[in-house]
């Protein structure tokens, strides 16, 4: 958590004292938490405790579920939007125009109410929440994706394919890993807002962290404890998936 | 299915109210997160030890911890009215974000420009502000209309403080007269045309930028 | 970067229409009954209150209890089907009837004129008297609220809004999404008063144990009633859901759940006129199919 999402190469070095000085000041703040916050409610919040837990685990398959699937879409959504002919290219661009700018809100609304009263057939509130959040994902990962490729320079390209590489080996050996290197903090940052964005999984009845976090409050009355909980839980999955993606950085891979 | 966009027109009054309220909080989110983030970032790419952690501890915490959270917060447990409260949640969430535009704008420029700054005779200070910012403010422009996009849609947050935003709006008409799809199209249409704005002022600011560069 | 934007308009400008035409071309039929459905599909979809007890909340270990998850049950016991409990709230219920993701609303929802344009009604099953919450010291008379300058909390989306206008045309109210929160508002003065079933008022109260002193439970201003919440025109299933009803009330059923959970028998008689349909006695011995 502490340390930079980036890692800067010209950067004075911290030395092991205020590495350590800093880590001191980070405990004694948490301990300060924890202090402050002894006498709410815990006693409520620990007996949902598996409840709220089996919230949280929807949470996480939500959000896997939704990142790969918005993953898989990404990549041809991208490379369609900056090669594809004209027609298709232009309906890339406006579907994933569209899809971000529309509140999170009512792109499930969509997916759940509105799909139904096209087709007549009624989805599942799961079902509607994976197809939502996934589009949700593709659609701000493909631009993550073209961002990292265009931040790819040409040369590359072309050299790649002088020394005899096939287009594919080209982009997946050569142009992805420099692209995947330049669009990880893009990368991180979305994917992090999409973790959140799965709360909203709770407008078509599925109960994910936040829900659960809102039905006990409903039942127990003690907001301040279960808000803690909430920030708590966040905080921890959110930092464990950006611990997570920090890993695919090629830097830190040969770092290490 | 029967579609009755009579209601929407019944419901102007209150749309138009909504959709003001929206563009309100939006406008003085985009420019005080922009300072604050751009402030946040500034320190994160060029500050020492202390002020590299404090940024990055900024950053982690406030992406991490949901806008709910720091909503209720505000407006709970520290006791600042509604608006206020949503504005400042708005601000302290997208500084993140803004924050780490920045920053990496910032390094996205080669050491070597810093290097003949300074060879100028230039202060420090003076080429981070002529210099370094200006360059990287054109690299940042396209992440930061995604960010400003983001406020706007955000912004739909302060109804759980009871402020009557354009979700709220929708929300109501959806209530009142069970006009869901009517509702929820005209809000994806508001919604849309604010996102646009965005980019088309955005592309604006591109232009400028880059008229000054040349 | 003029074309660009241009460019984009138009594709928002296409997509947005493509959208709307589809929606209006597309014609939904709901020719077969309810009843059908779930048989068929071997499960019945049951929208309750995961938030609103006792009518319908989740335990600490994650179960959904309440009258109307009970009610749930039994209806899918005697159907000889599978059930499945979808959380409904006040924001969502209709949409979902509507839109087939659930097939009874067995929640707190009120009966009211405008409801009953978009989706149909069972008997009433519960009654459940509206009363006011407000801090201790305040009024506890409704009265003293409706032409005075006190703000009103209440959910968005809750009946409380249109019949606090009711009383008080003039009333300033402000919406709320979620219950904890109106509370907080009210303990914290940002609210004067709040419209609330007598359950939930008294539930409220339970939960918040020790640091409700500075809350008081006030006097009720009008008799709310609840009913189940059926997709429109679909009066098969109606007459089911009705006809379940009476019959769990002839057995005893139904006053048991009544009494478990809202602490009290009914404090009304099942059906039209305040009575069960003929019949239903003789019906009942003779172990009809449900």
């Amino acid at each position: 958590m502490t340390a930079a999402v980036l890692q800067q190469a010209h950067r004075p070095p911290a030395t092991r004292a205020q590495e350590r000085l800093w880590r001191l000041l980070l405990l004694t703040a948490l301990l300060g938490i924890v202090w402050l916050a002894r006498d709410l409610r815990w006693a409520e919040v620990w007996a949902s405790a598996g409840f709220l837990l089996s919230g949280l685990a929807t949470s996480w398959m939500l959000a896997l579920a939704a990142i790969s699937l918005g993953a898989l879409a990404a990549v041809p959504l991208a490379l369609a939007r900056m090669h594809a002919p004209a027609g298709l290219r232009h309906a890339v661009v406006m579907l994933i125009e569209l899809v971000r700018a529309t509140p999170e809100l009512l792109v499930v609304f969509w997916l759940f109410f509105g799909l139904p009263a096209v087709t007549g057939k009624a989805v599942s509130g799961w079902t509607a929440a994976v197809a939502a959040l996934s589009v949700i994902a593709a659609a701000h990962l493909a631009e993550v994706v073209r961002g990292g490729l265009v931040s790819v320079p040409e040369g590359q390209w072309d050299a790649a394919r002088a020394i005899g590489l096939n287009p594919r080996q080209a982009l997946l050996r050569v142009v992805l890993p420099q692209a995947l290197r330049n669009m990880l903090p893009a990368l991180i940052a979305q994917l992090v807002s999409l973790f959140k964005t799965t709360s909203l999984a709770y407008v078509v009845g599925v109960v994910e962290f936040f829900r659960a976090v809102s039905i006990v409050n409903n039942a127990v009355f003690a907001p301040y404890a279960l808000y803690l909980t909430l920030t708590a839980g966040y905080l921890l999955c959110c930092g464990l998936l950006t611990w997570c993606l920090r890993r695919l950085d090629p830097n830190y891979l040969l770092a290490s | 299915m029967n579609l009755d966009w009579h209601i929407i027109w019944e419901y102007r009054s209150d749309l138009l109210q909504g959709f003001v309220l929206t563009l309100q909080l939006s406008l003085v989110a985009i420019a005080g997160a922009s300072l604050l983030g751009t402030l946040v970032g500034c320190l994160r790419a060029s500050g020492g030890f202390l002020a590299r952690r404090l940024t990055a501890l900024y950053v982690e915490l406030l992406r991490n911890i949901p806008i709910v959270v720091k909503l209720f917060l505000a407006h709970f447990i520290l006791g600042i009215d509604a608006l206020p409260a949503g504005i400042a949640a708005l601000i302290l969430h997208q500084s993140a974000y803004v924050a780490d535009v920045t920053a990496a704008g910032l390094r996205s420029i080669p050491s070597g420009q810093s290097d003949a700054a300074l060879a100028l005779g230039l202060s420090r200070w003076r080429s981070f502000c002529l210099v370094l910012l200006p360059q990287a403010a054109r690299a940042m422009m396209p992440p930061m209309t995604t960010q400003y996009t983001q406020i706007v849609k955000n912004s739909s947050v302060v109804m759980l403080v009871a402020l009557q935003e354009l979700t709220f709006m929708t929300q109501r008409i959806e209530h009142e007269t069970f006009r869901g799809l009517e509702a929820a199209t005209t809000a994806t249409v508001l919604y849309a045309a604010m996102a646009l704005a965005i980019a088309a002022a955005m592309s604006g600011v591109e232009r400028a930028l880059e008229r000054r560069g040349a | 970067m003029t074309s660009l934007i241009c460019r984009r308009v138009l594709y928002l400008v296409i997509a947005l229409g493509v959208g709307t035409v589809t929606c209006l071309a597309a014609t939904q039929s709901h020719a077969r009954s309810t009843l059908d459905v779930i048989r068929e599909r071997g499960k019945l979809l049951a929208g309750v209150r995961f938030d609103a007890p006792p009518n319908g909340y989740v335990s600490p270990q994650g179960e959904n209890v309440g009258f109307g998850p009970d009610l749930a049950r039994e209806f899918a016991r005697h159907l000889g089907v599978e059930l499945e409990l979808v959380q409904v709230t006040s924001k969502n219920r209709i949409p979902l009837l509507q839109s087939g993701q659930i097939d009874a609303d067995i929640g707190t929802t009120t009966p009211t004129k405008t409801r009953d344009e978009v989706i149909d009604f069972s008997y009433v099953y519960v009654v459940d008297p509206t009363l006011i919450l407000v801090r201790k010291g305040d009024s506890t008379d409704p009265a003293d609220y409706f032409d005075s300058d006190r703000v009103v909390g209440a959910l968005q989306g809750s009946f409380y809004v249109a019949l606090w206008k009711q009383h008080a045309p003039s009333a300033r109210i402000l919406e709320y999404q979620e219950l904890p929160e109106l509370v907080v508002a009210l303990a914290q003065g940002k609210v004067d008063v709040v419209p609330t079933m007598r359950s939930q008022a008294f539930g409220i109260m339970e939960a918040l144990g020790e640091r409700a002193e500075g809350l008081a439970v006030g006097e009720t201003f009008f008799e709310d009633v609840m009913a189940i919440g059926l997709r429109e025109n679909d009066s098969d299933w109606r007459d089911w859901v009705n006809w379940a009803l009476q019959r769990l009330w002839a057995d005893g059923t139904y006053q048991a759940l009544y009494k478990k959970h809202y602490r009290m028998d009914p404090p009304f008689a099942l059906g039209d006129a305040g009575r069960l349909q003929p019949g239903v006695d003789t019906v009942a011995q003779e172990d009809d199919p449900w």
